[in-house]
């Protein structure tokens, strides 16, 4: 195990390496001039822009630049952000990286649990008409775009019924668009797998021998069924984290969540290049941890892969 | 059914989970808080942050700043203005970034030497009243000395010298200071770190503050009202960085409270604000990115006053409690669209450019449209600027005239025309649909739109060899002519975003620069206004209002051509 | 078989020519997914063959019959500049499903070739291509996209090749996942003791017995795209105006839901439509393909 612990420890490091590497030079190839941006719309003269970029290191080459940029990202210094003017990037990204944690993972426990829930009756009642009702609901989750739905709960919810406040995530009651609206695609694409595989498993030698057994039917399902239907699933399931954290910048812009997807989008759009980069490396590491976490797991509960191999 | 019993274990465990998950979750609401909270013990200025006794007088100091009887917690509940900005601040620091979202906060936060009364004067502020010696250079402010930082210090003639230093600081790299006292004796040594002050910069005694100029500027005076000049305590900032200390301290009419970045930032009433105290308990700034977003929390109730655009004038309209909600005040920006010589060769031609001018129906676009969210542009200086010409009737819809301009110039229906990119943002992608129809219907040129971020359709503007044809607005950050005449039109200018090169047109300019005498002054504006009227080297299209949404209970809101006023009047009755 | 099998997938035989027939003739008896490719068939048509429907230009604009409802000349209404809903949502629909076919086609390809590889070969082949795959998964593909349409010319085929970067590693990683359960069963060792060549028995063992899970992603996939250029147009970077496309419209329209619902109602409707079809499609493909979800 331990030798798959350095290897994938080696790969990790490797992919953060390749990702930064992108961010870095799309992020100076991308049109706009961070100076200029930086500037807004007042006149500024030429020789003013060209003082900040020499200060702002910007007029040294790309890959000189990048050097620098590792170097003090090493040491945990990812600079100053171009935007909030003398603000370090750690306390632009940190409080947003907090806020996602929160919203995203009660998205993401709903988003399993409902998946859990109406996968499994799905494929227990495969083709009946609580099946086809399950995922005819589960295919509609799939099919609005998360802004539009966003929007008409808004309309529906806060306006029309007044139940639940517009924007912001301050009380409770806050959180239950945003993490509906999250919960809705994975849930359902997770519910689809969960009931694909489930019904592959159901059918299984195993499965009649233990119910030949005279074991209890939520014994069978829950602990021979699932478990052995949910493996398939787990792959998509570090997918999933990663849809979640990629399409809650969507979300957090249409409630106004101040999460790490949205500062990550304005950082683009403002080209504020340490901001970026950043974040770029933050949910590297996530995506990869849960990569990891997930190829663990797979081992766990699939005895035949082994590491060392 | 076994599987019943398998689906109430699971709705539990789902039921749950999104209890434990949500309960500790959200951070106690800062709206719930208890109402005006006393000031905390760190407000009070340490002993240690006391300016040096060299700098100013120490006995404006007071020993200690215990909270006041007054600031106990009152019965009745704190009014809250709430805001919305589509982006947070980029600074709490007035002098370091001239923006629109930094300077609404830094006006209500802020103080200076002088402001801008409803009708555009200029009115005393911090100074009482000011002199300017008979050659131009020397500016001389008396100022109060009653006027008090938020951290109880009083502010000193010495105040100003620091701040004004402080934005030349090339290591703060503040734009204010370069463009707004770039005329000042010792600015530019300063900034090249020939010199380790400003020598034209005085504070000769406690209220007694002093500009000396290089070189003759008579818009100092306008720029020295805005917002960003306003004054910052020495003791609240790091030296040399573009930081505060703690937190942010000014001498306006409302203190800092909280700034949580991409939600909100919090300012309470001061007590000891030298004008009196606001009526107002609290405001808040609320980031918004999502205008439709910022539309329904108006509508619900989570906002106070919103700025609408004209694209969603239409839901504004239809709806009978908003419709009657809607405010408007003039605005002094002009909408334009550039006309760009250097990527567009045809543009040099004065037949083509006068033929666009004529192709437009500009009151049918802005009323249909638009819904009117601006007045047709009659000129290139919006009503209500000093100069600003009034009767003038700029470009007639008149397309049979269009067409002979353009065979005139060589491009009869359109022929031999190049294919042409029109640039804009997303606000405006509905007028761009319908003023590239028009072109097509009326000059049978093909001209396609393209949608930029804004920030990505500013720099190509700077670039200003990237977009053939882009809309754009330009404000005025002070009432005057040159803010279009000479920033934008002016050949050696960099944002002559048309790269427009006339060195007739240069020459008036340069002539109304100028100008000492304020009538003559004006009247050579007027001329120069003239000139660019029949050169047509842009397509001036709207001279822009502010249009808000104020929930009735919000009384004494208002704007002026310059932007929202200050919100120390406005009143919240219930 | 092992009780604690994970992928339990029955060996096929390689020389089943008809078993496409067989599940060609399942598929017939999925009504819902008859009826989904009908649907799809006729979409296909309908918004190939637009421009000869006699339908009002999606780009004529008339200021005196602006926002308005459905009406007997307009039957979707009108937009905001007086231009006929239901010719814009028919052309925005060549846009959006040229987007969505072309996209999934090129991820199906790529992703599914090095997933096979990857998961098949093992060893260095293996690391080296999914260390590009947890490179390119790694990066955020929101940051990705903004940065891609930034630098890229703005056209439908630029979107095409975001969204394929962004889509293909997925592909890769759930194939390569089906691959790995696969390779040590008992029905490949055989092959491979009989002498089957490694190409063989990945197109011919490997990739027949991992298709089902693959085409639910497939149809799941063009869903997703449709819905990610849909995304896209919120960042205002999707397809450029005048061109319509549905996510454009819906994400114009939302501004508008409480006065105007028809702006965005009908665009969603038309993009749900699809998405769902093609999800139906999918799974009944699959059940098809898959005997052993034939119904007894």
């Amino acid at each position: 195990m331990s030798r798959f612990f350095i290897q994938r420890i080696i790969a990790t490091l490797f992919s953060l390496f390749g990702a930064t590497l992108i961010a870095f030079f799309a992020s100076r190839l991308a049109p706009g001039d961070p100076i200029r941006l930086m500037m807004g719309d007042q006149n500024v003269s030429p020789q003013v822009v060209q003082r900040l970029q020499a200060q702002y290191g910007l007029d040294q080459p790309i890959p000189v630049q990048y050097v620098y940029f590792l170097r003090n990202a090493l040491t945990g210094d990812f600079g100053t952000s171009y935007y909030y003017i003398g603000k370090p990037v750690l306390q632009v990204i940190a409080p947003g990286a907090l806020v996602s944690l929160q919203w995203e993972s009660v998205a993401l426990v709903i988003a399993v649990a409902l998946a859990l829930i109406f996968g499994t009756l799905s494929a227990i009642r495969h083709n009946t008409w609580l099946d086809n009702a399950v995922m005819f609901v589960a295919l509609s989750g799939i099919s609005i775009p998360s802004f539009a739905l966003a929007t008409f709960l808004i309309v529906v919810f806060s306006l029309k019924l007044d139940l639940l406040p517009v924007a912001g995530l301050t009380t409770p009651a806050h959180y239950v668009l945003p993490c509906l609206t999250m919960a809705a695609q994975p849930a359902a694409l997770l519910a689809r797998l969960l009931r694909a595989s489930m019904l592959e498993v159901i059918n299984q030698e195993f499965i009649i021998t233990a119910r030949a057994k005279g074991l209890r039917e939520t014994v069978v399902i829950v602990r021979h069924a699932l478990k052995n239907a949910m493996l398939p699933t787990l792959t998509v399931l570090g997918i999933i984290v990663g849809r979640i954290l990629a399409g809650a910048f969507l979300i957090e812009t249409v409630f106004s969540i101040p999460g790490i997807g949205r500062i990550g989008v304005q950082a683009v759009i403002q080209r504020d290049y340490p901001v970026i980069l950043a974040i770029t490396v933050l949910l590297s590491v996530v995506f990869l941890l849960v990569t990891f976490i997930v190829d663990l797991m797979y081992g766990l509960l699939d005895p035949r892969i082994r590491y060392n191999s | 059914m076994k599987a019943h019993r398998l689906l109430i274990a699971l709705t539990l465990v789902l039921a749950i989970l999104v209890i434990v998950a949500c309960a500790p979750a959200p951070t106690p609401a800062p709206t719930a808080a208890p109402p005006t909270a006393a000031p905390k013990p760190t407000d009070a200025p340490k002993p240690t942050d006391a300016p040096k006794p060299t700098s100013a007088p120490a006995t404006t100091v007071p020993a200690t700043a215990a909270p006041k009887p007054t600031d106990v917690p009152k019965p009745a509940a704190p009014t809250v203005l709430r805001f919305r900005n589509a982006r947070d601040p980029r600074t709490l620091e007035p002098g370091l970034f001239l923006e629109l979202v930094t300077g609404g906060i830094a006006k209500d936060m802020h103080a200076g030497l002088l402001r801008y009364n409803e009708k555009m004067d200029i009115v005393p502020f911090i100074a009482k009243e000011w002199t300017v010696s008979s050659d131009g250079l020397t500016y001389t402010f008396k100022l109060r000395d009653d006027v008090k930082f938020h951290n109880g210090r009083k502010v000193v003639a010495d105040d100003f010298v620091y701040t004004f230093t402080r934005i030349l600081n090339p290591k703060i790299k503040a734009a204010a200071g370069p463009s707004n006292l770039a005329q000042v004796k010792g600015a530019k040594d300063y900034m090249d770190g020939k010199a380790t002050a400003v020598e034209g910069l005085q504070a000769p005694d406690a209220t007694t503050f002093k500009i000396v100029l290089a070189k003759a500027d008579p818009a100092l005076i306008l720029r020295l009202a805005t917002a960003f000049m306003s004054v910052v305590p020495k003791e609240a900032v790091i030296d040399g960085e573009a930081k505060w200390k703690d937190k942010p301290v000014g001498a306006g009419a409302y203190r800092y409270v909280d700034w949580q970045p991409n939600v909100k930032v919090v300012l309470e009433a001061n007590p000891d604000y030298f004008l009196g105290k606001p009526k107002i308990d609290r405001i808040e700034f609320l980031t918004v990115p999502d205008a439709a977003t910022a539309l329904a929390q108006y509508q619900k109730g989570e906002l106070d006053i919103l700025g609408v655009t004209g694209a969603q004038l239409a839901q504004v309209n239809a709806d009978a409690t908003m419709s009657k909600e809607l405010v408007q005040f003039p605005r002094g920006q002009l909408t334009f669209f550039v006309l760009n010589e250097k990527r567009v060769p045809a543009f040099k031609d004065k037949n083509v450019r006068q033929a666009f001018n004529h192709a437009l129906d500009r009151k049918t676009l802005i009323e249909k449209v638009m819904r009117n969210d601006r007045n047709v542009a009659t000129g290139y200086i919006p009503l209500g600027i000093p100069e600003a010409i009034a009767g003038e009737t700029g470009y007639a819809y008149d397309p049979t005239k269009a067409k002979e301009l353009m065979t005139k110039a060589g491009f009869a229906d359109g022929k031999g025309f190049p294919k042409i990119e029109f640039v804009t943002t997303a606000d405006e992608q509905t007028l761009a649909e319908a003023i590239v129809a028009q072109l097509k219907a009326n000059l049978g040129i093909d001209v396609t739109v393209r949608i930029g971020e804004s920030g990505d359709v500013l720099n190509g503007l700077w670039a200003l060899d990237k977009w053939d044809m882009v809309s754009w607005g330009w404000s005025a950050d002070r009432p005057a002519a040159e803010v279009w005449l000479y920033e934008l039109l002016y050949s050696k200018n960099d944002s002559n975003f048309a790269s427009y090169n006339n060195p007739e047109y240069d020459k008036l300019v340069d002539k109304a620069l100028g100008e000492v005498d304020a009538a003559k002054r004006t009247a050579a504006w007027r001329d120069v206004a003239k000139m660019a009227n029949d050169e047509a080297p842009m397509i001036p299209f709207g001279f822009a209002k502010y249009l808000y949404l104020v929930k009735p209970y919000v009384k004494s809101f208002s704007a002026d051509l310059l932007g929202p006023t200050r919100n120390e009047n406005v009143l919240i009755q219930k | 078989m092992a009780q604690n099998s994970i992928l339990p997938v029955t060996p096929r035989q390689p020389a089943a020519s008809n078993l496409w027939l067989d599940a060609w003739y399942r598929l017939q008896k999925n009504r819902a997914a008859v009826v989904s490719f009908v649907f799809l068939l006729a979409l296909i048509l309908f918004v190939t063959l637009a421009p000869l429907l006699g339908l009002p230009s999606p780009t004529e604009q008339d200021f005196g019959r602006m926002n308005e409802g459905p009406a007997p000349d307009h039957i979707f209404g009108t937009d905001e500049l007086g231009r006929d809903m239901l010719s814009r949502i028919v052309f925005g629909g060549q846009v959006s499903l040229l987007v969505g076919l072309g996209v999934q086609i090129s991820v199906a390809v790529i992703g599914m070739l090095l997933g096979l590889i990857a998961g098949y070969y093992g060893g260095m082949i293996d690391t080296t291509i999914m260390r590009v795959v947890d490179t390119m998964y790694a990066f955020p593909p929101f940051l990705f996209a903004v940065f891609m349409a930034a630098i890229l010319p703005p056209s439908v085929w630029s979107i095409v090749l975001v969204l394929v970067l962004v889509g293909w590693p997925w592909e890769a990683r759930v194939t390569r996942g089906l691959v790995l359960a696969l390779k040590e069963r008992e029905f490949i060792t055989a092959a491979r003791v009989v002498g089957a060549s490694n190409w063989r028995i990945m197109l011919k063992h490997i990739l027949p017995n991992s298709l089902s899970p693959i085409i639910v992603g497939f149809s799941i996939g063009i869903a997703g795209t449709i819905m990610a250029e849909a995304g896209l147009s919120f960042l205002g970077i999707g397809i450029r105006p005048p061109t319509p496309s549905w996510g454009g419209m819906i994400d114009k329209g939302r501004q508008y839901l409480q006065v105007y619902p028809h702006l965005s109602v009908f665009p969603s409707i038309a993009l749900a439509l699809t998405v769902l079809a093609f999800n139906f499609l999918g799974d009944g493909l699959r059940d098809a393909l898959d005997p052993r979800m034939r119904k007894d």
